[in-house]
């Protein structure tokens, strides 16, 4: 099943519910993700054993915790206390990290995952509240800008160093989670929600490497390196890419809006 | 309950919006004429230590013109344009590549005087005025430390705004 089918099936179902006279909700959020990535880990570990002897601050071991802005839109039904939702939404998520060097220079990684959801959501609601147990799909592009950043404040994203870049990578993934939704008002609600993002659908690791597109490194390797000490030993080993594997839990706070069309 | 779903919906709009704000940028060269004055070429030259060693810059030594063209190579993607250099009252025919991040300008003919076919990261990316800078680093092959050697800045002015 591609991203095409699945947006036909979605908008099918969301033309469906319209049809119905369902009700309709739109939420603005905060998420913060906390990610593990076995291919950045390594690549950040071996950055820093390769700078061993010049490096003054070490890049983190891990991406840590991606945070940002978000919006959901969703159609819903409640009959007798059960809830059926469907939803679509999408994340802007970023971090950066950084490492210098001893004489004031250093690489800057700024890393953006945006998340777009589409999602089932059933459980039980009442006047208060509403509980759903989402599952669905994540698209998730990835966006790595790496630059050497100087101690004057310039910043390359140029040829002067093989590793500079802007780097993208897809994903498709399954999701699963779940929503609490609290009534502040009858058309407000505060929505606490959690998605667990796991390991890939597609298995063709090839279109999930970082890759500039473009032509800025007509004589470089067009992948972003996973290791970098094999990189140096060995820089045309195409084997050596970092993935966009990113994976682990995903939380978001919103506050939603929502009304009837038939009222 | 009409007022509310396009008060939503307009809020979405603007998220958008401002989300596509960034991508947006790159067709101010992409997507139509455009001829833009250079103000100034800035060198600065570095010894291995930080100190600068020379610093020069050049005002007004000509125009680059952008041609609202499909790009020729196909698959590499690059468009035309003209850098015109005031000295010498000629206009170099040029190729030029960008994404929001990085200029790529390429193919000078018969000569690249002003010395700007390179691959420039875009550090100020407005509508009307644009910082490109290109640096180059002391060749220490692929051990640290790195060390700034020359640096360049180009600064931009859109003479047609669009």
């Amino acid at each position: 099943m591609n991203i095409k089918s699945l947006t036909l099936t979605a908008t099918l179902i969301a033309a469906h519910l319209w049809a119905a006279g369902q009700d309709l909700a739109v939420w603005a959020g905060y998420t913060i993700h906390p990610v593990g990535s076995a291919s950045f880990e390594e690549y950040f570990q071996s950055y820093n054993l390769q700078n061993v002897n010049t490096i003054k601050t070490n890049y983190p071991d891990t991406w840590g915790s991606l945070d940002g802005l978000g919006w959901q839109f969703s159609y819903f039904s409640t009959s007798t206390g059960f809830q059926t939702r469907f939803s679509t939404g999408v994340s802007y998520l970023n971090a950066r990290r950084e490492a210098i060097m001893g004489n004031g220079d250093g690489r800057q990684l700024h890393l953006h995952l945006t998340d777009w959801t589409i999602d089932l959501g059933l459980g039980p609601s009442t006047k208060y509240f509403y509980f759903n147990v989402n599952i669905g799909m994540n698209m998730r592009m990835a966006k790595l800008r790496s630059a050497f950043v100087f101690s004057d404040g310039s910043i390359s994203y140029g040829m002067d160093h093989w590793q500079n870049g802007i780097y993208t990578a897809p994903r498709l993934t399954a999701l699963m989670g779940a929503t609490l939704g609290i009534s502040i008002s009858s058309n407000i609600q505060l929505v606490c929600r959690a998605d667990w993002v796991p390991p890939r659908l597609i298995e063709d690791m090839d279109k999930s490497a970082f890759r500039d597109h473009g032509d800025f490194k007509s004589l470089e390797q067009p992948t972003f390196p996973r290791n970098v000490v094999t990189y140096v030993s060995d820089p045309y080993n195409t084997e050596n890419r970092a993935y966009n594997d990113f994976t682990g839990m995903r939380y978001t706070i919103a506050i939603q809006f929502n009304t009837k069309f038939d009222d | 309950m009409k007022p509310f779903i396009l008060i939503a919906a307009t809020a979405i709009s603007l998220f958008f919006h401002a989300c596509e704000q960034e991508e947006m940028a790159s067709k101010r060269f992409f997507g139509r004429d455009g001829v833009w004055l250079i103000e100034e070429i800035k060198t600065t030259t570095y010894d291995t230590l930080g100190n600068v060693l020379k610093d020069s810059s050049i005002l007004s030594p000509g125009e680059l013109i952008f041609f609202n063209t499909q790009p020729y190579k196909g698959q590499s993607g690059y468009h035309q344009g003209v850098c015109l250099v005031y000295s010498l009252g000629q206009g170099n025919p040029l190729e030029y590549y960008m994404d929001n991040y990085r200029a790529h300008i390429t193919a000078l003919q018969p000569s690249d005087t002003l010395g700007i076919g390179r691959v420039w990261t875009i550090e100020e990316n407005k509508k009307r005025t644009q910082v490109w800078t290109h640096v180059q680093m002391h060749p220490n092959g692929e051990t640290l430390p790195f060390s700034l050697a020359v640096k360049t800045v180009l600064r931009l002015k859109s003479i047609n705004a669009f």
